[in-house]
């Protein structure tokens, strides 16, 4: 049997799996349901309105602020994992990088980007 | 990777310092003197094009060297010392037009240096990965140089509508880049030709071709070839006039140099596939910008039909490329005149584009309201007419030459019926380029007459009309260069591969 196969029958256990509890708890558990347990929350806020509102344009600015610099996280990190390897060059290397991202930052703090109005 | 490697990036490094520098500059500069910021990156960008000239002369600089996903070879500067030109004339249009709109305008200086870096990586990439991002940094600058005009709903309406169809684009060449991937095994151009040449069956993989006809489609949206071309009018008419004097040429003469690159040099044995290919899509081109370009009122409309008809004739050079044989430079009509028309094609469209700037900031954006113009402003006129006929092709301006170098090269592939359908089509289009004349000159109009342009807007037309003039009269000019550019490309990027 090679992986494939073994995946295969992963698979399948695990759908059957699912379904065989869902069917044994069907048999056990008891069933009175009425109107405040079919409610769509049971604890908490009734929705209202429809999900379909548009957003404030300042929140996806903010993701996208966000977005940049999570990026720059994930570039640093293994860097640094191997920077003793790689030396000055890549030291160097990631500081230009970083100055390109500040003057971006800055850049953005200068033309309003990071107020709220 | 050690720093000695740098140099062959140098052009690159210049262009992108130039960029944050107008950023830096401006937060410093006060309102009201934004304008300087232009200038500044006008000189700037001049002082690169002779810089990058010397530095190909300097024997300490390779003459072709790669790296990665990169390559610097004559090419790739004939097509740097294009995008620096664009850039420079763009900008000196640019400057006058927007002096109300303060706001934003070393933004705006900075977002063009950004585009043409995207071109300068474009060109020079032989990486599809590097290929992908050069692409995508040359595209999103562009979208928000459309909706520029944020308060104008159809700047705005330009804007949303090139990035939609620049969204399209770039999915069709990840899709495109991801099948040849998974055909070939590499993304790396020069593994992918020594793949190519060696195993040749494996150019009549379906999963190859399949993947590169995507990667054609993408480029043809992006240089508007006709069964893609339908944004390219509504686009070039909400636009502000000057980013559509530099949305017109620096993104499709990139395109088209990585091409050439992709198509002509790398994939040789599918030779026989392209020309057929490229010859439809050039006919259907040439017919259809023209035909339509026929019944355009509006001037950013006539132009956009009128470029995607020049895209055609470009892509007449594409189908008539004779093979190449290995280290060994055939004679390739078809190659200089695709090279030598981007030329033409730049300065004449320039020229009219720089114009139509011009007539756009006084309110003119109709051919029906340059009636009287000859009398009105007769040096703007002629200038508008030499323009118009360079991209017509009447002798002696370059447009001619131009046309007649790519008809030659139809003529010795014996693609007799292409040549003669591009000649057919030149005698269409000057139809409409002599209508926008006559209008001109013969139809008059009294009016007030419109101030002479600024002194930037006169430098910028200069240059393009003389370019037409001088490069129509002696073309030995560029042909000497684009013999030069010949040789490297089919041999280097394989031999001189730094590691």
């Amino acid at each position: 049997m090679n992986t494939t196969g073994y995946i295969l029958v992963f698979l399948a256990v695990g759908i059957l799996f699912v379904i065989g509890n869902y069917f044994l708890s069907s048999l056990l558990r008891p069933f009175r349901p009425n109107a405040k347990k079919l409610a769509t929350y049971e604890c908490g806020e009734e929705p209202f309105g429809t999900a379909w509102v548009q957003y404030n344009v300042r929140y996806y600015l903010f993701a996208v602020f966000f977005v940049i610099f999570d990026v720059e996280a994930l570039f640093l990190i293994p860097w640094a994992v191997v920077l003793k390897s790689l030396g000055a060059f890549a030291f160097v290397e990631m500081l230009i990088f970083l100055f390109l991202l500040f003057i971006a930052l800055i850049h953005v703090w200068k033309k309003g980007g990071l107020k709220w109005v | 990777m050690k720093g000695s490697h740098l140099i062959i990036f140098i052009p690159e490094i210049a262009v992108l310092s130039l960029a944050l520098l107008l950023l830096i500059f401006d937060w410093v500069t006060p309102k009201g003197k934004k304008v300087w910021i232009g200038y500044f990156s006008a000189v700037m960008i001049l002082v690169f094009m002779g810089g990058f000239l010397c530095l190909a002369k300097n024997r300490f600089f390779p003459y072709a060297a790669s790296f990665h996903g990169f390559v610097f070879d004559a090419f790739a500067l004939y097509f740097k010392e294009l995008f620096l030109l664009v850039v420079f004339l763009a900008t000196l249009f640019s400057v006058n037009f927007f002096k109300q709109d303060d706001e934003g305008q070393g933004e705006y200086y900075a977002l063009l240096l950004f585009v043409t870096l995207g071109c300068f990586l474009l060109v020079s990439s032989a990486d599809l990965l590097m290929l992908f991002l050069s692409f995508e940094m040359m595209s999103i600058p562009l979208y928000v140089m459309c909706a520029y005009r944020k308060k104008d709903s159809k700047s705005s309406e330009s804007g949303l509508k090139y990035f939609l169809i620049g969204a399209i684009t770039s999915a069709l060449l990840l899709y495109g880049i991801s099948l040849v991937y998974a055909a070939t095994g590499t993304t790396n151009l020069h593994a992918f030709i020594e793949g190519l040449v060696s195993a040749n069956k494996l150019a009549y993989n379906p999963i190859l071709l399949l993947g590169l006809i995507l990667m054609l489609c993408a480029f043809c949206f992006k240089i508007a070839a006709v069964p893609f071309h339908m944004w390219a009018p509504d686009v070039y008419e909400g636009a502000p006039a000057p980013v559509v004097a530099f949305l017109a040429v620096s993104p499709k003469i990139a395109v088209i140099g990585l091409m050439t690159r992709l198509f002509l040099a790398g994939m040789q044995p599918l030779q026989p596939f392209w020309v057929f290919l490229f010859a439809v899509l050039a006919a259907f081109t040439m017919t259809v910008g023209n035909l339509t370009a026929l019944f355009q009122q509006n001037l950013k409309r006539l132009l956009a039909y009128s470029g995607i008809a020049q895209i055609g004739y470009i892509l007449v050079g594409f189908a008539s490329i004779q093979p190449f044989f290995k280290n060994m430079p055939t004679l390739q009509l078809g190659y200089q005149a695709i090279l030598f028309y981007l030329a033409a094609y730049l300065f004449s469209d320039l020229a009219a584009f720089g114009i139509v700037t011009y007539l756009s900031a006084h309110g003119i954006e109709d051919v029906k309201s340059l009636k009287g113009l000859a009398e009105k402003n007769p040096m703007i006129a002629f200038l508008f007419l030499i323009s118009l006929l360079s991209l017509a092709g009447v002798p002696p301006l370059v447009g001619f030459v131009g046309k007649f170098y790519l008809f030659l090269a139809a003529v010795s592939s014996r693609l007799y019926w292409l040549a003669l359908l591009g000649v057919v089509n030149s005698v269409i289009s000057l139809f409409y380029y002599l209508r926008v004349a006559r209008t001109m000159y013969f139809e008059k109009e009294e009016g007030v007459s419109i101030p002479y342009p600024s002194f930037s807007m006169q430098v910028a037309l200069l240059v393009a009309v003389l370019g037409i003039l001088i490069i129509g009269i002696y073309p030995f000019m560029i042909t000497h260069f684009s013999l030069q550019v010949l040789t490297p490309l089919s041999n280097v990027p394989i031999s001189h591969v730094m590691k």
